[in-house]
């Protein structure tokens, strides 16, 4: 393998990109590849001619299943031909028996049906791999950019089949309408076997013309991978700059004279050609290429003026009519006899006997309704379960586009204790005003604060504020404000909610300053606080009697 | 009798004290919230922001700005700087920019025949390392000494900084290719990490209108006044210093940051130099406000702002692009406020 001979563009190219460059390759040496597996297969095709044609498939299969036979010669063609080195049709089918056996019988069992196929044959062929080098060789090509390897043997597939009715629609389409011809029934029907050698040449010609893509395609790949995992390209680019670097300036300048000495010569002899030209038979308008000459167009003068005649429309009942009259001709309807070789059938008589006996009685067989309804139930199950497994697998999504349930509320379990604090209603004295008055007078104006704030703070859960661990004082004067601001809300806002509002908040800064700040409160309106607790909250006088509710 | 008159005393002594604690603290809020307006004047729809930079000089920090380009991070530094009087530094981070260039360096003098120091940049009052994770982390290291010593050390002599010291590092969240993150260390110390979001509609109009009135395109800056020196700088820093800290306070502070170290969805949390940061901008915060004592309202207005930077979130939620901001304010919710 030489690198510098090499002629294709190297470069990492995407999987997709490398199947075209594998168009582009059989495109180019599409000649010499196609005349290789034209005389490899030769022989198979004359084979599978002769087998009888009431067993058309076995031709057909024969020829089909031997694909990896002949396609060994057309990578050897594309494998030297990509380093410049195009081997002809006698080197390639000389060295084909070399490459023909290695592995066949593998690659004809149970490797033959391998989708990658066209990628792997140069692993064997080319490396000559087997066994688990050639496993770890192909899981290192296959680790990426193979994919289009099984696709490639998909389209082929394809590709051959309806080149195949392609091929039999063109044939039909050169028979006129007037013959009354059964043309599918002539290719298809079992009982008309006179086409089956056409039909198989014509699914031989739709193998010729796929297989240089198909190998092609797949060499394309297995290159791509190798450009990829070796680096080809950076080599190629290496070698390229000792290439340049190699080449001395003094043989560049040799060169250079070689070459100025070559052009001088060659213009000297064909500026004398040129005045000898001028010289004798200078060209003119009259005897311009291309003009014919009288003398030229006096052969054909007689075909042109010979008259067409009259344009006759074609009857088609006529001609249908005499299509007949002329079939029935003796020279139509004479009987034929073709031999041909033909399996000697009357062994297969007995079992013949046996499989309509089995197919009678299974036909006749009542247990296959109530298999089939099994079978149906089991059916339905499935798709059940199916739909069930979709719908689970994708449960949050559709839940998400679809459904729109509104959650539930919780409804929040009011705190018992906050801030440390116990705020049930019997921790809570029955006048909180008195109750907190009566600290204050005993000089334990903390512990008086104290309760007032903790009762402020029943009141407040208990008119449905949320109020959390994590909020601090401040936060619950602010959510406070927001439970009785005017703007959506649902509850029902006391008449004094502004004034219990400032109430609050001024509970809260005295309160803050006190347990924070250390600084003990006004005396004054620390009171204050404590007579407006009732009228605040309960909109009862200080001196009333009745509790937190 | 002489007991009682001595506790009289005492008491009076005692009440004549918080009295002018109270009064200084009233005149050093005054101050700052002077200062506060006047930067407003010039950098509109900010006031958030101002306000926090402001806590982070008092507090005795400094700042990580970060937002899109001009939305006026350098405006706002340069404008502090002004109003302060102090000297100003500004140092364009760029990949190339050796530690040498920030801090100083010593320099052969031919003519005297001796090493001086030449000092960098960093030895000024104020200093704006502009685009920081755009040098590399030798660099960015470099700024690791002064920002906790407010020292720099020049062929293995230590030279103090100017007092009040300060860096404002701005950086840019979007543009993050060529640039280097801030490592632990260096994001750990910058006592707030703030964010500068867009204006709103308002105040870009009034901005707008203000820009275009100036005669030479300017923002105005030449119209901020001097309100302070230097050294009211530094009694403003003390005054905060001298705010009440309840116990309850401390513990919530503790118990918040340590939150950060145990809560799922952070990696890593914060560390103790987190609480010093979140306690001292509590209590700046908390002299703005002309509060004596602070308050847990403080400390979580303060919360995210100096926490945010010093938390590293799980891979689950970094990836499902979750904020810190998110997490801290469960944390905020989820952890129980001081009780009394």
């Amino acid at each position: 393998m030489n690198l510098d001979q090499v002629t294709l563009e190297i470069r990492p190219r995407s999987a997709w990109e490398a199947v075209d460059l594998g168009l582009l390759m059989a495109r180019r040496w599409w000649l010499p590849m196609t005349k290789v597996w034209l005389i490899a297969s030769l022989p198979l095709l004359i084979i599978a001619l002769v087998i009888p044609t009431d067993k058309w498939w076995i031709s057909a299969l024969l020829i089909w299943w031997l694909k990896p036979l002949y396609e060994r010669p057309l990578l050897h063609i594309l494998s030297h031909a990509v380093f410049n080195d195009l081997p002809d049709t006698r080197s390639t089918l000389k060295a084909f028996p070399s490459f023909a056996f290695k592995q066949l019988l593998l690659s004809l069992t149970w490797r033959r049906l391998s989708p990658t196929r066209s990628m792997d044959l140069a692993v064997l062929q080319l490396e000559g791999l087997s066994g688990a080098r050639r496993q770890d060789r192909l899981g290192v090509l296959h680790r990426e950019d193979s994919s289009p390897a099984g696709w490639i043997s998909f389209f082929g597939l394809m590709m051959e089949f309806f080149l195949w009715i392609g091929m039999i629609s063109l044939i039909w389409s050169f028979i006129p309408r007037e013959l009354n011809i059964e043309w599918a029934g002539l290719f298809f029907s079992n009982e008309s076997t006179q086409l089956i050698e056409l039909q198989i040449i014509l699914w031989y010609c739709a193998l010729v013309l796929t297989a240089p893509f198909y190998v092609a395609c797949g060499f394309s790949l297995y290159l791509n991978r190798r450009v990829k995992l070796e680096a080809w390209d950076i080599d190629i680019a290496f070698r390229r700059i000792v290439n340049k670097r190699n080449t001395a300036p003094s043989s560049n300048a040799l060169a250079i004279i070689f070459s100025m000495l070559l052009g001088l010569l060659i213009t000297s002899t064909a500026d004398t050609a040129y005045a000898d030209a001028t010289q004798t038979t200078a060209p003119t308008s009259e005897h311009l290429p291309g003009m014919e000459t009288d003398s030229d167009s006096d052969s054909g003068a007689i075909i042109v003026d010979k008259p067409l005649g009259d344009y006759i429309e074609l009857n088609r009942d006529t001609a249908q009519r005499a299509i007949k009259d002329v079939m029935q001709q003796s020279e139509f309807s004479r009987k034929e006899k073709i031999s041909a070789i033909k399996w000697d059938t009357e062994e297969k008589k007995e079992p013949s006997v046996f499989w309509k006996k089995f197919f009678d009685f299974l036909r006749n067989f009542e247990g296959f309704i109530a298999a089939a309804s099994v079978l149906e139930i089991l059916l339905w199950l499935i798709v059940i379960a199916l739909v069930a497994f979709v719908f689970y697998r994708y449960r949050h999504w559709l839940a998400a586009q679809f459904v729109r349930i509104k959650p539930t509320q919780v409804l929040r379990e009011k705190p018992v204790t906050l801030f440390g604090m116990d705020i049930t209603r019997e921790s809570l004295p029955h006048d909180i005003s008195q109750s907190a008055m009566d600290l204050m007078r005993a000089g334990d104006s903390r512990a008086a604060l104290a309760l007032l704030y903790r009762a402020s703070l029943f009141q407040l859960i208990h008119s449905g504020v949320e109020i959390q661990d994590g909020h601090t004082e401040g936060e619950c004067v602010q959510l406070m404000r927001e439970h009785f601001s005017p703007s959506g809300n649902t509850h029902k806002t006391p008449h004094n909610a502004d004034a219990r509002i400032d109430y609050f908040a001024l509970l809260t800064r005295i309160w803050q300053q006190l347990a924070y700040g250390h600084q003990n409160p006004d005396t004054q309106v620390a009171e204050q606080l404590c007579k407006q607790w009732n009228l605040c909250w309960l909109n009862k006088t200080a001196n009333a009697q009745g509790g937190a509710q | 009798m002489n007991d009682s008159v001595n506790n009289q005393n005492t008491t009076d002594a005692g009440k004549n004290l918080e009295e002018s604690l109270q009064s200084r603290l009233q005149q050093a809020s005054t101050v700052a919230n002077n200062l506060l307006n006047e930067i407003r004047k010039i950098l509109i729809g900010q006031d958030a922001i101002i306000e926090q930079v402001l806590i982070a000089l008092i507090a005795r920090g400094h700042v990580l700005i970060e937002g899109v380009p001009g939305l006026g991070k350098t405006l706002l530094v340069r404008s502090l700087a002004k109003c302060f009087g102090g000297q100003f530094s500004r140092v364009q981070f760029t990949p190339d920019l050796m530690p040498s260039d920030v801090t100083g360096h010593a320099m052969f003098n031919m003519a005297k025949q001796e090493f001086e120091i030449r000092r960098g940049p960093a030895f000024t009052n104020l200093l704006l390392a502009d685009e920081i994770n755009r040098a590399p982390a030798k660099t960015q290291a470099a700024l690791l000494e002064v920002m906790q010593e407010g020292q720099i050390t020049i062929e293995g002599e230590s030279f103090k900084t100017g007092e009040p010291f300060m860096v404002l590092a701005t950086q840019n969240p979007i543009e993050q290719e060529g640039t280097y993150p801030l490592p632990e260390a260096e994001l750990d110390r910058f006592m707030l990490k703030v964010i500068i979001d867009y204006p709103s509609e308002n105040d870009e109009q009034i901005m707008l209108r203000q820009v275009s009135s100036q005669t030479q395109g300017g923002f105005g800056l030449e119209h901020i006044r001097t309100l302070l020196k230097p050294a009211h700088v530094l009694s403003l820093q003390k005054i905060a210093e001298q705010i009440t800290v309840d116990e309850q306070i401390l513990h919530y502070v503790i118990k918040l940051v340590r939150a950060t170290r145990s809560w799922s969805g952070i990696s890593r949390g914060a560390g103790p130099r987190a609480s010093i940061a979140l306690l001292a901008a509590a209590r700046a915060y908390a002299l703005i406000n002309n509060n004596s004592f602070v308050t847990p309202d403080d400390v979580k207005k303060m919360f995210i702002p100096a926490l945010r930077h010093r938390i590293l979130l799980s891979p689950e939620l970094a990836i499902e692009g979750v904020a810190a901001e998110r997490i801290l304010n469960n944390i905020l919710l989820q952890v129980e406020a001081p009780r009394h």
